[in-house]
């Protein structure tokens, strides 16, 4: 294993997707050698392609990926930037068989409207109720929610039908998000909030139910569901990152150390793979992870956190308890003078003291801030 | 209830991520824990064990409080649980011995909670006879 002290000057990208290419570009902009893994069906989809990577030893600075499908079998980066990206499923509303109504996802609805644009079709979309369904069966994640609204807006600039938005829980907690509901909104689409909704199809149209109001439409518009990778279990498995609830790969408490950073040092995520926004802010989120995972390969050496665990190698009972309870990969076993121990690396550590307190024998200590900091409140 | 106020020592043992953290917030506002209340920070929740817990009572206090992160919102992911579970642990021992298990108690809060913990502080009494003591 190399020296985590000195880092490798290389980052590993991992994907293929829009996140993965902007990454890539961002790093090679910024001087960074790129390994590009695409660790695609690796779970499910079957028929793996190019890389995957098999398993990730060593720590921040120092990084050994062992891999399969590649030329070589072991790369030597760094630093990691997960970047899987997410994928699309096709809407969860099908009308029954026979029914008129048009059900189309809002892109494939404002390409339509543009194409079919000429003067005699202008009147006709005039004449249309539109229902854009949003959060149903479940919240329609804020990529493709700005996605629809978008479209609306679109459709609004070309043709006038009447639009009715619905939503559940429409989180209007980005910049652009906020700006296209308001201004959709200024131009007289019509938001409907529900927390109950029945869709009937008949022969007239879609008949919307809510607890408020009942509408009829003549087109639905419901934007596609979101999914994480069918890889991203595999692959936080190999990598010793987590996946959240919601089946995305999830960061450490980003209030502490900014989005994208892992439950292990010099492992990011990036982008889609994490991140439930709007376009805009996925790339943002990008760009930001790349800035900081290039400014750590430009350090040349990794910094020590201010606070870190430390074994004393002789009360060692090598019983792995450490290795088992550190949330952060940070405790290997080594050998140093004919002592086998463990040994935390004190660059991967983030001095939880986590395995201070579960060792048995008690021969952990955290270093340098080794007391507990105690003051008198006045 | 000024009356009501329990000024008996008592040991606040906390994450520095989330109880520090609000208290470093709550200094900015000139606020501060009452004088009675000893804070003892920790680097996660993760690290806090029986031992800690029962040495904060041999030293004097006559109640302590753990708090550690939300749950969900742990740095090192599983700290919080390890703090809530082991804060029930110890309280078993307490009562095994004969100390009442209300004398101990586990919070969990974010940065931003500091007003909370003053709360929390201020409202950690006896039980009163009718009431149910704290699960």
């Amino acid at each position: 294993m190399s020296d985590p002290r000195l880092i490798e000057p290389r980052v590993m990208v991992v994907g293929q997707g829009e996140d993965a290419l902007r990454a890539v570009a961002l790093a090679e902009a910024g001087g960074c050698a790129v390994v590009r893994v695409p660790h695609a069906g690796a779970n499910g989809d079957g028929g793996a392609s190019g890389a995957r990577i098999e398993g990730v030893d060593g720590c921040v600075g120092g990084f050994s990926v062992r891999l399969a499908g590649a030329d070589e079998t072991r790369v030597g980066v760094g630093a990691i930037v997960v970047a899987l990206g997410n994928r699309r499923m096709p809407a969860g509303v099908a009308p029954p068989k026979g029914s008129h109504v048009p059900v189309m996802t809002p892109v494939a609805w404002a390409e339509k409207v543009r194409r079919d644009l000429r003067e005699e079709y202008r009147v006709a979309w005039a004449r249309r109720r539109v229902v854009v369904l949003l959060d149903h069966p479940s919240d329609t994640p804020k990529e493709t929610s700005a996605e629809a609204l978008r479209a609306v807006q679109d459709v609004i600039a070309l043709a006038h039908p009447e639009i009715y938005v619905y939503y559940r829980n429409l989180q209007v907690d980005t910049h652009q998000l906020e700006r296209l509901t308001r201004e959709t909104r200024e131009a007289g689409v019509v938001y409907c909030r529900y927390d109950q909704i029945e869709l009937a199809f008949s022969k007239d149209g879609v008949t919307v139910t809510t607890e408020e109001s009942q509408r009829l439409g003549d087109l639905l518009v419901v934007p596609e569901a979101i999914e994480s990778p069918a890889e991203t279990g595999d692959l936080a498995a190999r990598t010793g990152i987590r996946v959240g609830a919601d089946g995305f790969l999830q960061d450490v408490n980003m209030r502490h150390v900014g989005a994208g950073q892992t439950v292990r040092r010099g492992i990011y995520v990036a982008g889609r793979c994490h991140l439930d926004a709007d376009a805009e802010t996925q790339a943002a989120d990008v760009d930001r992870v790349m800035g900081r995972v290039i400014a750590l390969l430009e350090g040349g050496a990794v910094p020590l956190p201010e606070q870190y665990a430390e074994v004393t190698s002789e009360e060692c009972i090598r019983c792995l308890t450490c290795i088992r309870t550190c949330p952060h990969g940070a405790i290997e076993l080594r050998t140093s003078e004919e002592v086998t121990a463990a040994h935390v690396v004190p660059e991967a550590c983030w001095g939880c003291g986590m395995c201070v307190a579960n060792c048995p024998v008690r021969a952990i200590t955290l270093v340098p801030a080794a007391e507990l900091v105690e003051q008198e409140a006045v | 209830m000024s009356d009501a106020r329990d000024t008996s020592p008592l040991v606040l043992i906390g994450c520095q991520r989330s109880a520090g953290a609000a208290l470093a917030r709550l200094a900015d506002e000139g606020r501060a824990l009452p004088s009675h209340v000893r804070w003892q920070s920790v680097p996660c929740g993760g690290t806090i064990d029986e031992l800690m817990i029962l040495e904060a009572f041999e030293s004097g206090a006559e109640r302590v409080m753990v708090v550690s992160c939300a749950a969900g919102a742990c740095n090192s992911v599983v700290g919080d649980e390890r703090a809530r579970r082991r804060t029930a642990a110890t309280r078993e021992l307490l009562e095994a011995i004969g100390i009442e298990g209300w004398r101990l108690r586990y919070e969990t809060m974010a940065p931003n909670m500091g007003a909370d913990l003053l709360r929390w502080v201020d409202a950690f009494v006896a039980p009163v006879e009718e009431s149910v003591g704290e699960a």
